[in-house]
């Protein structure tokens, strides 16, 4: 479990917090989805996760061993896919060979199967892959590391539309009971049917931190015309379909899909008018 | 033991991620050298062996020491960009490994290897040299002349003295570790400097050793004592103080570096 205790954090000491005294707590075997504007602290909750920045205050904590100690058994368990990293220059195959001795648990039959997917040559050279692709080739290595924790930071920027539908394929196949991925974006369509569980930030506040099972057994997500706008439609959007609401689930309705777009927006709209 | 292995590990991560960055280091020392040697040497060969002796020491322990110092305050240089301090950072060993793991290249790896491209700059340079001359004037000369110097990089008790039966083994032992110690002290505070400034740390190591030098001659000179030989405790200090020094900075240098975090401060990693 990834605690995060009464954290405060900022950049400089004169700055604003980005996080004021925040807490969050994760549990294995989900996928969760951290979902918020642009500046909001995504990345940065992420960070603070892997130990990579320092609380000013507060701990975060997995499986109650504060990460910014940066213990090997504690990194041995988490691998981050950053939103913008660099790749050395060399072969595919041969950065597998440098950091995979760092991950016991790594596992071929993972990588095979997501590089195929991926359509990814092993031999190819690192350097001369366009970034979807070298996206691929750090995704492929992340899940082949078989951590438990996973972090990815906006996992499908600069992904074309059939490599977002491989990573999700990916994602779907490759998650196992002991995993827990933490997917950090923007982009709420590509992982609205990944996700087990929604955290919203807005302003480095938590505005939502519930489970899809939980948000589909007590709303509905639908389509209505402007005559059905009923008492219990909580947020409303006009579409070309019609009106996207969101509303209390009744006794007799059926359960919906989750519309995650249409969560957020109204979760977000809410926070804002009060 | 467990440790041990992991900085093995930690070791072959650094041939193959920075392989490219050791060798341009390496190289380039290397052509500096040849350049040295190559020029002044040569030129200072048959002149006056006191001044070239001078002129030759002075500039070789200022290449050497200021070649091993720029070098290790870099070492760490993974920590000051972002996505390279992500990647090393959150690599599966300790802070501990990951540290010494560098700072053993720092104490070790990178005197041994300036030493090693100046014995081979020497030795290219004095065979090509002897050779053009040989073939000019038909006997070869400078040979030793050239190559002797680079038997002791430091010590005021060279290896060629020992030869020679000047000095016994041990005489040259103690004063070669106590250089080692000196140059410690030294290293530890560049591998410091280089951890807990963003850019440049070696420029703020040296004009830190420069003031603290500066003040020093003024204390000097304002005690009038900068005119008399220097006594023999203050040698003492000077050669015990190293080590607390060396210490001291490794410790500051290990703190600073379990306390860098991936934020692009302008001066500082911490």
């Amino acid at each position: 479990m990834i605690e995060v205790q009464n954290i405060t954090f900022s950049y400089s000491s004169k700055g604003t917090p980005v996080f004021d005294n925040f807490c969050l707590q994760l549990e294995q075997n989900k996928v969760y989805g951290l979902l918020g504007e642009n500046g909001t602290g995504k990345s940065t909750l992420l960070y603070l996760m892997m130990g990579l920045l320092r609380p000013n205050k507060g701990h975060i904590t997995v499986e109650k061993v504060d990460v910014s100690r940066r213990k090997r058994t504690t990194l041995q368990q988490m691998y981050i896919v950053p939103e913008e990293f660099d790749l050395p220059q060399m072969r595919f195959t041969d950065y597998v060979e440098t950091y995979r001795p760092f991950y016991p648990a790594f596992s071929d039959d993972i990588l095979r199967r997501c590089t195929e997917e991926f359509h990814l040559p092993l031999d190819a050279r690192l350097d001369q892959l366009s970034m979807g692709d070298k996206k691929k080739a750090l995704m492929s290595f992340a899940l082949a590391t078989n951590v438990p924790y996973l972090l990815m930071d906006e996992p499908t920027n600069g992904l074309d539309v059939p490599s977002k539908k491989q990573f999700r394929k990916v994602i779907a196949t490759t998650m196992t009971e002991e995993r827990t991925l933490i997917i950090a974006t923007h982009q709420l369509h590509d992982v609205e049917a990944l996700l087990d569980h929604v955290l919203i930030l807005q302003r480095s506040q938590l505005l939502l931190n519930a489970s899809v099972a939980e948000l589909c057994e007590k709303y509905t997500f639908d389509v209505r015309p402007e005559d059905d706008l009923t008492d219990e439609v909580l947020y409303t959007e006009r579409t070309p379909q019609g009106n996207a609401t969101l509303s209390l689930r009744q006794p007799n309705d059926e359960e919906t899909s989750l519309n995650l777009e249409l969560l957020f927006n109204a979760v977000t709209s809410i926070n804002n008018q009060n | 033991m467990k440790t041990f292995s992991n900085i093995l590990q930690l070791w072959r991560f650094y041939w193959r991620t920075e392989k490219k960055l050791y060798l341009r280091l390496f190289f380039m020392f290397w052509a500096i050298f040849l350049v040295k040697i190559a020029v002044i040497d040569f030129i200072y060969m048959h002149a006056d062996s006191e001044i070239y002796g001078w002129t030759h020491n002075t500039l070789h322990t200022y290449i050497c020491m200021g070649g091993i110092l720029i070098t290790v305050s870099r070492l760490f240089d993974a920590i000051h960009q972002k996505q390279r301090a992500i990647d090393f950072l959150s690599l599966p060993a300790s802070n501990g490994e990951k540290f010494f793991s560098r700072y053993l290249l720092g104490i070790m790896g990178v005197p041994l290897l300036v030493n090693l491209g100046l014995l081979a700059a020497a030795c290219v340079v004095t065979l090509v040299l002897n050779t053009i001359d040989a073939l000019l004037s038909h006997q070869p000369s400078g040979w030793e002349t050239i190559f002797n110097y680079y038997y002791d990089p430091y010590s005021w008790v060279g290896f060629r003295d020992v030869i020679k039966g000047y000095y016994p083994v041990s005489t040259f032992l103690v004063v070669t570790i106590w250089n080692y110690i000196v140059l410690l002290a030294f290293i530890s505070f560049f591998i410091w400097f280089g951890i807990a400034f963003r850019k440049a740390g070696w420029v703020y190591a040296f004009i830190a050793i420069f003031a603290s030098a500066a003040l020093l001659v003024f204390f000097l000179e304002v005690t009038g004592t900068g005119n008399q030989p220097t006594p023999r405790i203050a040698i003492y200090i000077f050669k015990y103080s190293s080590i607390f020094f060396t210490i001291l900075f490794t410790n500051l240098a290990y703190h600073s570096f379990c306390r860098a975090q991936i934020v692009n401060r302008k001066f500082f990693t911490l």
